[in-house]
């Protein structure tokens, strides 16, 4: 896709985009916010950078969950502006990142009527950017070919359910099962979506994406440690768009133990890098936390390139480690445990 | 005539006040509107400035009245518009209207959610005798398909016959929103793998949702099935499209007393909602005065943390080293030597201008022109013509557009640069003086 074609039908949401993107906080916000003391500061000091009043009409006292609402609103306002103005192909790539969001509420859904709640209490945890006109009737299925049958057919997510339908109930091990499935078979198709767009959306996501599979893979091994995992369920869970496929991916299935899955990570060298120093000991960050600085570095590099639709992934990807940042510092502040407020990963 | 382009005379001076004078100080700098503020305290956080639980009382009150006015708005009654504005409330009418408004917030909350419950039901109320007055069609298809109809009635004697008909087919009666019907239909279809009956109705007026206040278009509907374990289905898919499900006898007879129940109710309770309506008018419109008076509140907050500044100009003296001056001098005047006598320079390039321009027409004229004025009578007036459209051709493009606007380009530069560099700065910001009326007319107007 040449530069000069591209701003015919993006150049206005790039702009915004970038736009956006200037508003995200930076690190001298962050040290003021963890000097809070309590939540009103950080109300008020929230009204100085790009959010503004969003809280304005919340009457006191606040509560996190209110806050952690109030900022997804706002992402969600600014991701549908930019979906309501797109066209194709842009318009599809929008809709793929959004899938993402729909399977998490698929499982919390099903996962909430397997534990007995009413769907009524379920609803408002969704994630808005992932819902759809059949989400709320979605407790009529117990098991997942009817699932599939009365529900997902409809929705985009249908091409990506066929390995999971199956007669079997579904109970716990299962929908984690059909999670990872899902999730496997959307990033698959993503990442064949932006390999034909080509250019530099494909250069950019393509990494953006294998990075999300090779952490998926690992995360998933170390997470079947001392569960009832087969090998060979593991080996039908790992997404193959990443750098770990195809030498990488066996070795993880065989893989028993953490230090097995290091050396595997050995041989890449991003990957050996996030498990140094990493681990359970005091001082150390958790690999959870090296990924998702590993994440941040590579969305912050998207913005470097022009003329590519790598910038609405990677501007929504880190408005959401900022919301979990706030988050973070506001559960700290509120309970007024300030021993690992420092702990948010920094963006800029 | 220069005075047109130069700024106003300003004087930067420091006001230092008494922290309980502090209130009506700037409460009369607001009134007279002369004076702008400038934040010395620019380092440091908003939360921990001096004035801080004053500013967040305030910002409590404003949400307060923002929500009123938003009530007051719904309910269209009408703010009066003060011609004067009324003065800035003094720190005991503040306490005062702090109580006040949080009764009147109080108050109209619950007013609010009563309406809202009165209005859920009446909505109940509506959608059930739309439904009783819309299936009768239904029913009368399926008797006739059963057999029932005053036609064939006469002919069927046995009553345990009638009952077994009657119920081989189940129904659940009830009203969902139009734009989900299709979607609606499509996933009852699937779940029951086509053995769902649905029929439906639109209803022709809007009915008003009770929250939002839209207008909503609805559809009645019936599904007809079979079997216990898929009423248990349906049921759950209705809740979940929001369909409101209504009990809906199945024999005409009992559809008629209950129609007949249900309009007398409605008839009540339209009674009740509008005297409560009634009530909450009165309410909103006793508390409009507040709301003038509590915009002005707004603008405390925003002056209370700033402390003025102000200081003479010219005080701050810093002693020099004779020598330093000398040398700053002697560089500035090298500098300024230089710049004028290549700024006059500069000025050069009009003549590079000219003499460009001439050769250009020079050129066109000998290449071009002559060439067609050489020949003689009729191959001459030819030749003439098409070297004139040639020529012509370029002199527009060449000598009139591009050097027009090279002309007009080197003008301008030499005005901007070479000009304007000896004296002008650009430097200055728009003066926006505290003032309560230019903050009154800056809210008051996105909302036009």
């Amino acid at each position: 896709m040449k530069g000069c074609l591209f701003n015919i039908d993006s150049g206005y949401l790039e702009g915004l985009c970038r736009g956006f993107k200037c508003g995200i906080l930076k690190q001298a916000d962050y040290l003021n916010l963890v000097q809070c003391e309590t939540l009103e500061d950080l109300k008020l000091h929230l009204q100085g950078t790009d959010y503004g009043a969003f809280l304005a009409n919340e009457p006191s006292p606040l509560a996190v969950s209110t806050i952690d609402n109030k900022l997804r609103e706002k992402l969600v306002i600014e991701f549908q502006h930019m979906r309501n103005q797109a066209v194709e192909p842009l318009s599809t790539f929008l809709d793929f990142i959004t899938y993402s969001y729909m399977i998490d509420n698929i499982i919390l859904l099903i996962t909430g009527t397997l534990h007995q709640r009413p769907i009524g209490e379920l609803i408002p945890k969704c994630h808005p950017l992932g819902s759809f006109e059949q989400m709320e009737a979605i407790h009529v299925a117990s098991t997942p070919a009817e699932l599939y049958n009365a529900v997902l057919v409809d929705t985009p997510l249908a091409p990506f359910f066929v390995d999971c339908i199956s007669e079997q109930d579904l109970d716990e091990m299962n929908i984690e099962i059909i999670r990872n499935t899902l999730y496997k078979a959307y990033l698959e198709a993503f990442y064949a979506f932006c390999k034909e767009i080509g250019g530099t959306t494909a250069d950019c996501m393509c990494e953006n994406l294998a990075f999300e599979a090779d952490r998926r893979a690992i995360i998933i091994t170390i997470n079947s440690f001392g569960t009832e995992l087969s090998k060979d369920d593991r080996a039908k869970l790992y997404p193959r768009c990443g750098k770990l496929n195809p030498d990488g991916l066996a070795a993880l299935v065989r893989a028993e133990d953490y230090e097995q899955v290091k050396a595997v990570a050995e041989y890449y060298a991003e990957y050996s890098k996030l498990f140094e120093g990493a681990g359970s000991n005091p001082g150390d960050k958790t690999l959870e936390d090296k990924f998702f600085e590993h994440e941040v570095r590579l969305n912050v590099h998207a913005f470097l390139q022009q003329f590519h639709f790598g910038v609405f992934y990677s501007y929504l990807k880190l408005k959401e480690q900022e919301c979990r940042n706030i988050v973070w510092i506001a559960e700290c502040v509120a309970q007024k445990h300030r021993a690992k407020i420092d702990n948010y990963i920094p963006i800029f | 005539m220069g005075d047109m382009f130069r700024s106003e005379q300003m004087v930067l001076s420091q006001l230092f006040i008494q922290p309980e004078a502090a209130y009506f100080a700037i409460s009369e700098l607001g009134e007279s509107g002369i004076v702008q503020f400038r934040d010395l305290n620019e380092d440091v956080n908003v939360f921990q400035r001096k004035f801080v639980n004053e500013v967040r009382r305030c910002n409590e009150m404003e949400r307060k009245l923002r929500y009123i006015e938003a009530e007051v708005k719904k309910d269209n009654v009408p703010i009066p518009d003060v011609s004067e504005l009324p003065k800035a409330p003094n720190p005991r009418e503040i306490i005062d209207l702090e109580a006040h408004l949080e009764k009147t917030e109080g108050d109209i909350k619950e007013l609010s959610e009563s309406a809202i419950n009165l209005k859920s039901n009446s909505l109940e109320l509506t959608e059930l005798k739309h439904v009783l007055e819309k299936t009768q069609a239904f029913f009368n298809e399926q008797d006739e398909v059963n057999g029932l109809d005053s036609a064939h009635k006469a002919l069927i004697t046995e009553d345990a016959h009638n009952i077994s008909i009657r119920g081989r087919l189940g129904f659940v009666a009830g009203v969902i929103n139009r734009e989900r019907v299709p979607a609606f239909e499509r996933m009852l279809w699937r779940i029951s793998r086509g053995n769902v009956f649905l029929r439906q109705v639109e209803i022709g007026t809007p009915l008003e949702d009770p929250a939002t206040r839209n207008q909503l278009y609805k559809t009645v509907f019936v599904a007809f099935f079979q079997g216990e374990q898929l009423k248990t289905r349906i049921k759950k898919v209705c809740a979940g499209f929001h369909a409101s499900l209504y009990a809906c006898p199945s024999s005409l007879q009992e559809r008629n007393e209950m129609l007949k129940g249900v309009c007398t109710r409605l008839e009540d309770l339209n009674l009740v909602l509008n005297q409560t309506q009634d009530h909450r008018q009165r309410v909103l419109v006793r508390s409009n005065g507040d709301v003038n008076q509590g915009m002005e509140l707004g603008e405390y907050a925003e002056t209370h943390p700033n402390s003025t500044q102000v200081h003479h100009e010219g005080e701050e003296e810093e002693e020099e080293p004779l020598s330093e001056i000398f040398i700053h001098q002697a560089i500035h005047t090298i500098e300024y030597v230089l710049s004028t006598i290549s700024h006059t320079a500069s000025y050069l390039r009009l003549w590079a201008l000219s003499l460009a321009h001439a050769q250009l027409s020079e050129v066109l004229w000998t290449m071009l022109f002559s060439m067609g004025l050489k020949n003689s009578s009729y191959v001459g007036a030819v030749t003439t013509f098409v070297f004139f459209a040639a020529w012509a051709l370029f002199t527009i493009a060449i000598l009139v557009t591009m050097e027009g606007l090279s002309a007009f380009l080197h003008t301008l530069r030499l005005h901007w640069v070479e000009f304007m560099s000896k004296f002008y700065e650009g430097l200055g910001y728009p003066f926006q003086p505290f003032s309560f009326k230019a903050l009154l007319e800056e809210e008051t107007k996105p909302e036009e």
